[in-house]
């Protein structure tokens, strides 16, 4: 960003030099075309890249310090304070001679503990830089918000006008063919279209669209002799022959750009008071005899201008100003000698100043102070490449200290007369030196360099980054394990759940059938005793039924031996029956034991 | 005499293409032919429009028995002609966007101004020319 602006500053301050110098050839010189070249010269400044680059001037070594390239690096802390410390160690060393070898060497690194990532610089220009960093985004802002206005408001004139164009009717055959022949005799390879628009308007050209459009009032036209049609026809001609429109487009890029320059708006009017002059010599060229009739054109297009809103008062500059440039042009056209290009001369001098267009002016620095740098960088260098050469290991304080020192006597013998300035320039050059020997090599403690620090650092972290996740992992690891065991436990507790269960089944199930079994044999021995009572049942009731028989019978046949017959009788069955009873028991025992056989009375 | 002449806004531009197209008009037919597919709130709109066209004198009202007729009284190419100069000078030079290159620009020379150069091209038309340089 920073070149980018240096770049666009550059451009402008350039483009003010040559704003000057083509406002001055303006009032002296007589060709317009020069005076247009230079001020076109302007515009073309503002947007050229840098590709050389030129000191302009010498400015004093402090603000040189300050604009330097980086050769010194930027490590200015409080430099001059530190610079007088350092000086004096190193004095004092020198004069004990060696002391404490890492004294200074730490000291200085203690006094610039964090300078390596901001860069605070001496108070003035560390005030300076504050603030650039705070208005920068601040102008790029405005500035793009100018662009984009710019932009937007020319887009909508041009997409109104463009609209308006429509009611402009294409002109008649006969001024179609005029100005073909115009053209032709300017050397104009195309044509514009001819438009005739209402509307008290001045001549002019349109360039916006594929073709440009010469546009022409027919409020004028009607006014207007042959021979003055002509010449106001030549001028617009001219314009196109000159790429004057190209020029309109060239303003357009630039105002866009540099809208807050004011020589841009400067440039756009001289550009412009220059090609009306241009315009009107290739009027002149181009119909010498018809002067008078283009200037009488010119101020009946005033006129044709004006009648539609009459002014009464003229306002204080504008109109004057105008006034005297249209008499300076009148008074060129009919008493003209002016030439209507570049002089070969003319045409060179603005060719070279082209070339060094692409020129970025610089500040320089000061000789002495250049050969000062030189000599300290190739010293510096010097010291820089030998530790380089040696390897890490083998850099050796001592020896680094005595090579500084001693490059440091050699300067100070070269330069002893000009301490003041020397003190700040080797302060700051020690201070880098002693920036980069710590990038090379260990100073302090021997154990590497800043950058091995970082990346121990880096790796320690990283260890210790996995470490943790390392613990994290083993903790998950149990937690899984635990988790597992759990599982296991649960599955096992299930499954000796089940088994219990299923044994109870069995075991009810097994009572359940012996019961059953029971069940069934005492169903069997009850059936048996059912059969057995049945029996005996059936055998008693044949006995009764067949006593009773016996006892009808022997009713009937019955006499008073009856009785005795019937006693007799009774006693026979009772003993019978008793022998009945003893069989029946005899039966019953026989039955138990053998119960299929047949039952016998 | 000599009225400053005002701008007249797109939308009234619009109603005044109409009516230089289709001849006089009453406000329903202006809002069909403007706004083809609107509703009752255009018909305000016109007639809020044709208000002020009247009001700047560019439009006359005929009050017939029934709608109102409105007829233009500005020509197209005045008020384009008058739009195209505005605009010109919006573009020309010494605006902010110049993209016009013409011949001249002096709308702000009084007449008095404009006699003075014709005199000073008649004194110098008697003088006696050098020849031009190449």
């Amino acid at each position: 960003m920073d070149t980018l602006e240096q770049v666009v500053l550059g451009n402008a301050v350039a483009a003010t030099v040559l704003a000057l110098l083509a406002s001055a050839v303006g009032l002296v010189c007589r060709r317009p075309a020069l005076v247009h070249s230079l001020w076109l010269l302007v515009l073309i400044k503002l947007i050229t890249p840098p590709i050389w680059q030129v000191e302009l001037f010498q400015l004093p070594t402090s603000t040189a310090r300050e604009t330097a390239e980086a050769s010194v690096p930027a490590f200015h802390s409080a430099a001059t304070t530190e610079g007088a410390d350092l000086r004096e160690c190193l004095r004092e060393d020198r004069e004990q001679g060696d002391g404490d070898e890492s004294l200074v060497l730490i000291r200085q690194e203690a006094a610039a503990p964090e300078t390596q990532d901001s860069v605070p610089l001496d108070s003035p220009t560390s005030a300076n830089q504050w603030k650039w960093s705070f208005w920068k985004p601040l102008l790029w802002s405005v500035w793009l918000s100018g662009t984009l206005a710019w932009l937007l408001v020319a887009s909508i004139r041009v997409i109104r006008f463009q609209w308006l164009l429509r009611w402009a009717e294409p002109a008649s055959e006969e001024l179609q063919e005029r100005v073909q022949l115009l053209a032709e005799c300017l050397g104009l390879m195309s044509i514009p279209k001819i438009l005739l628009v209402p509307g008290a308007v001045s001549p002019m050209i349109w360039p916006i669209g594929l073709r440009p459009r010469l546009l022409v009032p027919h409020g004028l036209l009607d006014r207007l002799t042959f021979e003055q049609r002509d010449t106001l026809l030549v001028h617009e001609l001219a314009h196109l022959r000159r790429r004057d429109h190209w020029v309109r487009a060239l303003e357009l890029i630039v105002t866009g750009l540099y809208w807050w320059h004011p020589v841009v708006w400067w440039s756009r009017q001289a550009i412009r008071e220059a090609e009306e002059q241009c315009c009107d010599a290739w009027v002149m060229w181009a119909l010498p005899a018809a002067r008078r009739a283009y200037a009488s054109a010119l101020v009946e297009a005033l006129d044709f201008l004006a009648g539609a809103r009459p002014v009464l008062l003229p306002p204080a500059a504008c109109g004057l100003g105008q006034f005297q440039t249209l008499k300076r042009r009148l008074t060129m056209i009919l008493t003209g000698t002016t030439p209507r290009a570049l002089s070969r001369l003319g045409f060179l001098a603005v060719l070279g100043l082209g070339f060094l267009l692409p020129v970025v002016p610089t500040w320089g620095q000061s000789d002495d102070d250049e050969k000062q740098i030189d000599k300290k960088d190739v010293i510096k260098k010097d010291i820089i490449k030998k530790l380089k050469d040696e390897t890490l290991k083998q850099i050796d304080v001592d020896t680094i200290k005595k090579e500084v020192r001693t490059a440091l006597d050699k300067e100070l013998k070269i330069d002893l007369g000009d301490l003041g300035n020397l003190k700040v320039d080797l302060d700051l050059d020690l201070e880098g030196l002693v920036q980069e020997l710590e990038d090379l090599g260990d100073v302090k403690d021997g154990t590497g360099s800043k950058e091995l620090n970082r990346a121990r650092a880096e790796i320690q972290r990283a260890q210790a980054q996995i470490q943790r996740a390392k613990a994290q992992i083993e903790h998950y690891q149990q937690v899984l394990q635990k988790a597992q065991a759990r599982l296991t436990d649960l599955e096992a507790g299930a499954k000796a759940n089940a088994d219990k269960v299923i044994k109870e089944k069995t075991i009810k199930q097994e009572k359940l059938s012996e019961d059953l079994r029971n069940k069934a044999d005492w169903k069997e021995k009850v059936k048996d005793k059912e059969k057995v009572e049945k029996n005996k049942r059936d055998l008693y009731e044949n006995m009764i039924e067949k006593s009773k028989r016996n006892f009808d019978t022997e009713k009937s046949r019955g006499a008073r031996s009856k009785e005795d017959e019937l006693e007799r009788r009774f006693d026979k069955m009772m003993r019978e029956m008793e022998e009945l009873g003893q069989e029946l028991k005899r039966r019953r025992s026989e039955n138990r034991s053998s119960p299929d056989q047949p039952k016998r009375f | 005499m000599a009225k400053p002449p005002q701008d007249v806004t797109d939308a009234e531009l619009a109603v005044l293409q109409v009516l230089w197209s289709e001849g006089p008009s009453t406000i329903r037919q202006l809002t069909e032919a403007i706004y083809p597919d609107g509703g009752p709130a255009y018909y305000s709109t016109v007639q809020k429009l044709l208000e002020r066209l009247e009001g700047k004198d560019c439009i006359r009202r005929e009050r017939t028995d029934g709608a109102h007729v409105f007829s233009p009284v500005l020509r197209p190419e005045e008020l384009i002609g008058r739009r195209l100069r505005a605009m010109a000078e919006k573009l020309c030079g010494g605006s902010l966007t110049p993209l016009l290159t013409h011949l001249v620009k002096a709308e702000r020379l009084t007449a008095k101004q404009r006699q003075e150069l014709r005199v000073l091209i008649d004194e110098l038309d008697q003088k006696p020319r050098k020849t031009p340089r190449r």
